[in-house]
């Protein structure tokens, strides 16, 4: 909310600079910016700045974009000459004018010659005057503004607007009083409360309206006044400069004083046409489901019982709290005016603007709470405005229906409870000073106990707690001391999880990966691009009723659409090598409907090159396929997984089927490693291969990492074979080493694959495989004929399994 | 045989002398000591000489051959000394860029996010995680949110059509965690939240650390101790730092933390809005209301709780302007964090 500090000053009992009222509102919690204020440092620069007015401008006889001026400093001086280069100046303008000796940003002022003119002061940018950074032109002020004064006075003393910015919870603070009450309390003064007066006509109210309230709940106060004679024109200028600096347009004298109502008390007020009341009464009730009704923006709204009317006994002639109706509106014609003052339940308010879709200056307000006890007050005061500014006569008393007053009730503070909670003691005394200063009754039962009464427009204050935190407001958080609390040492309960991905996190960082992270949101078409089965749970997405935009609709249920997208993003700004891994949740329906979802935190990879600058064969696109894996393997081998395996599998949907491995821990499919199928790849725009891998955290978490016994190294030395032989291409390297293990030989120490060789000279469908054999004994170096005799068995048993012709 | 032998010996000495290298010095080895050297033929010829001859034939060579291996070590050791010398002279371009992987990077984000856990570690904070679509009631309910009142629209929230919330903030993991365990605690919840917001400031997904402590004789005064705590320690000793009332359902009395503007140093500039603070957390006491939600009775227990930013921090840590820049991805940005 914006409010003209002139306006705030009206109900001030102290004297204070804008931004010195700012900073205080926002020390005691409302958050409070001066629009136009002046920087604490310009104050510095302002001193023999005084209003100038340019008198004469001329030409510069030796530069073409140098003027020579003629300024005259104060009204019975006369002009300095002055040369100046700013464009924006024309004869008559007012400007801040540097005199000779001026401290400004830019230096001390000289009298000085430029380009053979005499110069004797400046005129000022802002920047110059440390006012901001704008340096277009010289700053032209405006036509009232006093020649000759110092300029600082001048700027100090101009309007300035503070903005508020109150929490939720504090909905009287939505108004100018509001503010001023907060101001008083911070600095131990008073609010000066405007004085009410009103001549009233001798003829009574209940005369001429009734008010009938049919929904205690929704509204339990109705004021209402009536109001005469009235002359519709615009309201004064004073007040139209007030209700523009705070966002309301100036419309006429009656809306327009409504308006300075709310914004002045807090109190929402409607005035109905009196004349266009079909009967004379007012009946606040239900809407029935369905009804119709036409609010004054034109709009046809179609209701229901969540919203609360007000009728005129034929029918609605206003949505309650939200905005009055087309057929009772005030137009230049109105003679007669209802005041409506009410205090609407902020529920049924809420709950009614939400179902219309509406959002007004009014709803806001009684959402948050208005001053149950203030609507006479208020309506009194739009009242007296009518009477002084629209020559309205206002008849005797006012409607007052309601069931009972909402008084608030007394809370019971425990004095124990300060120290307790603040960490500091307060006396007394100055514990029921601080309620005083914020208009709270405070009766004291006991030397431990008071009774707190809170004011009417305070509807936050319910509870003893409440008011700790204002005893914290009005002490100042800032006195509040600050220490380290004592505590019982308790076993620091470290985060498997944190830590796993912390190891996960720096070992790949360290072998050439970078970390992304993408928002958790996908959408149909980027899980349309992973071809998956039609069954496959991924497609199940959880969708999001109100997404920020089709692409986000859906929680992600794969990491790899953002990897990929990621990659393709990079290949278009000339990265020529992308290898990035996220660490990211994806999300899976629940098991059943109502739990919550299936989260599940991955971990996923993508490497690809575009260009020569690879580190590994790009000639032989396998070789990603093994840099991927290799990745896997050292993923596991830092989290010490060893009996981790890795199979072939061919079940990945967006993985080439010949090109896939899954990571098995126990029963589990923990993760898979492979390339990524040319034709998703296509999909998200990426022409070269590019290779995956992908954990799932949950299972990692779920296995029992085993920490190895550590091996002494044997005294003796190792002996090898080198073994080379002739096999079909489908025997796998897992096979044959599986093979050599399944002897169970008791000295074999390691089987090292050496290399692998295809070529033409082979027969078609064999491979050739070489591989180092090692043998070695804990207890004694092992001869050549026990060595030999081991290897003859491994040497057998190739060929007759995999029918191996050794080379 | 043994003249020859002599002579072999003779011829090899000035070849030694001129041998210029130690390659030169295996040929010369090789054409006399080799398997079919000069003198190792003369050597093995003397199984044909007469018995009587052989044993001083035999010792005579051996002592040629002897001399000559003399020879060639000492020649060698010369040699080598010369060689090892030039190669310690060798000069390489040390201002050729190092070889092997370059390294990668981690998430500037997360770089944050970790550091912060582990200053609170450090004072005796133990991490819990919670899930990330929470339900209405831990998100909002239990942390003193009132149905139908403003204080929802605090904070924009994603509803997903199962009726769950993308959590607006990790504070329900603090509900999970009291429910779960038992006072005194000291705890921290790292996490992703969501809220219906982006511009140059808001992401719709961020990262937040909420952090609590419950204990018998918890007061404001500790919050404040903490919290100053940490942010010396994560912005350095000489920072501004100021508390200031505020709102939220879940804490009161309630705290926004606000330091000394790091970019003008508190005179005032765009990025502070021309107050010389920035706001950097959200704290405040928890709410009776809160505590009696998880069954701890306010009047045994007392708390704070805090949640901290973690993307502006890194915004303010780094110098960046745009929260975009952490969820796009770009590696040329991306690889300047480690
Ligand atoms: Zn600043």
């Amino acid at each position: 909310m914006e409010i003209l500090y002139s306006w705030l000053k009206d109900y001030l009992a102290v004297e204070l600079p804008a931004q010195e009222a700012a900073d205080l509102l926002t020390n005691i919690g409302l958050e409070t910016t001066v629009a136009g204020a002046i920087p604490q440092s310009a104050l510095q620069y302002l001193d023999q700045v005084v209003i100038g007015r340019i008198e004469k401008i001329e030409k510069h006889p030796n530069a073409d974009k140098l003027t020579c001026c003629q300024v005259r400093p104060a009204p019975d001086a006369e002009p300095l000459p002055i040369v100046c280069g700013a464009p924006n100046i024309k004869e008559g303008d007012l400007v801040p004018l540097a005199l000779v000796g001026a401290r400004l940003t830019v230096g001390i002022l000289k009298e000085s010659m430029i380009r053979g003119a005499l110069s004797k002061g400046m005129m000022c940018a802002p920047d110059e005057l440390g006012l901001g950074s704008d340096h277009s032109g010289i700053m032209i002020l405006p036509k009232d503004a006093p020649l000759g004064k110092p300029f600082k006075d001048w700027l100090l003393a101009k309007d300035v607007v503070l903005t508020v910015e109150p929490t939720p919870n504090r909905g009287d603070l939505l108004c100018v009083l509001g503010v001023a009450r907060e101001l008083a309390a911070a600095t131990g003064t008073k609010v000066r409360l405007p004085e009410i007066k009103i001549v009233e006509e001798p003829n009574v109210i209940e005369e001429k309206a009734e008010v009938v309230i049919e929904d205690y709940t929704g509204c339990p106060r109705y004021v209402a006044r009536l109001v005469s004679e009235i002359k519709i024109g615009p309201s004064p200028e004073w007040m139209q400069k007030r209700l523009e600096a705070s966002g309301a347009r100036a419309i006429a004298n009656v809306v327009d004083i409504t308006n300075y109502v709310m914004l002045e008390l807090g109190q929402p007020l409607h005035a109905f046409d009196y004349d266009l009341l079909r009967k004379e009464k007012i009946v606040v009730r239900r809407a029935a489901e369905g009804e119709k009704f036409t609010t004054l923006d034109g709009t046809e709204r179609t209701l229901s019982s969540e919203v609360l009317l007000i009728c005129d006994g034929a029918g609605p002639v206003a949505v309650a709290g939200i905005m009055g109706g087309a057929n009772s509106e005030v137009k230049e014609t109105t003679r007669n005016i209802l005041i409506e003052s009410a205090f609407f339940d902020p529920v049924t308010i809420r709950k009614g603007a939400r179902k219309l879709g509406m959002e007004t200056e009014a709803s806001r307000r009684f959402e948050r709470r208005i001053d149950p006890l203030g609507c006479d007050r208020a309506a009194d005061r739009a009242a007296q405005l009518m009477q002084e500014l629209c020559g309205a006569k206002v008849l005797k008393g006012r409607i007052d229906a309601r069931e009972k007053l909402l008084t608030p009730a007394p809370i019971l503070f425990r004095v124990g409870q300060v120290p307790r909670l603040l960490g500091f003691p307060v006396e007394n005394d100055a514990l029921q000073e601080y309620f005083e200063r914020l208009e709270m009754k405070v009766v004291r039962k006991s030397d431990q106990e008071l009774a707190v009464t809170p004011p009417g427009p305070r509807g936050d204050l319910a509870a003893e707690i409440d008011l700790i935190e204002e005893v914290a407001r009005v002490y100042g958080y800032e006195k509040n001391p600050a220490e380290l609390p004592e505590f019982q040492m308790q076993p620091l309960h470290r985060s498997a999880r944190e830590l796993m991905r912390k190891r996960c996190r720096d070992l790949l960082s360290d072998l050439g990966f970078s970390e992304v992270i993408n928002l958790n949101f996908s959408c149909d078409q980027d899980l349309e691009k992973l071809q998956l089965e039609k069954n496959d749970p991924r497609l199940q997405a959880a969708k999001i009723s109100n997404p920020l935009g089709d692409n986000w609709s859906k929680m992600r249920t794969s990491l790899i659409p953002g990897l990929l997208q990621n990659l393709s993003f990079n290949f278009a700004r000339q990265q020529d090598q992308v290898k990035i891994f996220e660490f990211n949740k994806i999300f899976l329906s629940a098991e059943k409907p109502g739990e919550l979802l299936n989260e599940r935190e991955m971990l996923a990879g993508v490497l690809a090159s575009s260009g020569a600058k690879s580190l590994w064969n790009l000639k032989c696109p396998a070789g990603g396929f093994y840099e991927a894996k290799r990745m896997v393997e050292q993923v596991l081998n830092e989290l010490r997984f060893s009996g981790a395996r890795i199979e072939p599998a061919s079940d990945v949907p967006y993985l080439l089927p010949g090109k896939t491995a899954r990571l098995m821990l126990g029963k589990d499919r923990a993760g898979q490693v492979g390339e990524v199928d040319p034709r998703v790849l296509k999909a998200f725009e990426v022409d070269f291969p590019a290779f995956v891998f992908e954990f799932d955290l949950e299972l990692l978490l779920k296995y029992e990492r085993k920490l190895n016994k550590a091996v002494l190294p044997s005294r003796f030395p190792a002996s090898y074979r080198d073994i080379s032989f002739l096999v079909d291409e489908a025997i796998s390297h897992s096979e044959v080493v599986a093979l050599v293990r399944g002897l169970r030989l008791e000295l074999l120490a390691e089987t090292a694959l050496f290399d692998i060789y295809r070529g033409e000279k082979l027969p078609a469908g064999k491979k050739s495989m070489a591989y180092r054999i090692w043998y070695r004994s804990a207890e004694r170096t092992l001869t050549d004929d026990e060595v030999n005799a081991l290897h003859a068995k491994v040497t057998t048993k190739l060929k007759e399994k995999f029918g191996a012709e050794i080379r | 045989m043994i003249n020859g032998a002599i002579n072999d010996l003779a011829k090899a000495r000035q070849e030694l002398a001129s041998a210029q290298s130690l390659e030169q010095l295996e040929q010369i080895r090789v054409s006399y000591l080799g398997r079919k050297g000069l003198l190792t033929e003369k050597l093995s010829s003397i199984k044909d000489l007469p018995p009587e001859d052989r044993r001083a034939a035999g010792q005579e060579l051996n002592r040629i051959k002897r001399e000559l291996e003399g020879l060639l070590e000492s020649r060698q050791a010369e040699l080598g000394k010369d060689a090892e010398e030039k190669d310690r002279q060798q000069k390489i371009d040390v201002t050729l860029p190092g070889f092997g992987t370059e390294r990668g990077s981690r998430h500037p984000v997360s770089i944050i996010l970790e550091e912060i856990v582990d200053i609170f570690e450090g004072m005796g904070f133990s991490v819990e995680e919670g899930p990330d679509a929470e339900t209405d009631y831990y998100n909002f309910t239990a942390l003193n949110f009132p149905k139908d009142h403003p204080a929802r629209d605090m904070q924009a929230t994603f509803y997903l059509e199962s009726g769950l919330v993308l959590r607006t903030h990790t504070s329900p993991v603090q509900i999970r965690a009291m429910t779960k365990l038992k006072p005194p605690l000291r705890v921290i919840c790292p996490g992703r939240v969501y809220r219906c917001d982006a511009d140059v400031s808001h992401s719709p997904m961020f990262h937040q650390v909420e952090g609590f402590q419950v204990d018998r004789h918890i007061n404001f005064a500790h919050l404040k101790g903490v919290l100053m705590q940490f942010l010396k320690e994560f912005f350095g000793g000489d920072i501004k730092i100021r508390f200031r009332p505020s709102f939220f359902p879940f804490t009161e009395p309630s705290a926004e933390v606000d330091i000394g503007c790091l970019l003008c140093g508190g005179k005032g500039c765009s990025a502070c809005k021309q107050s010389g603070w920035m706001e950097i957390l959200g704290s405040g006491m928890i709410h009776p209301n809160v505590l009696k939600n998880v069954g701890y009775d306010p009047e045994q227990w007392s708390g704070f709780a805090f949640g901290i930013g973690v993307d502006r921090l890194a915004m303010l840590r780094y110098k960046i302007d745009h929260i975009r820049l952490f969820y796009e991805n770009d590696l040329r940005f991306l690889k300047q964090f480690y």
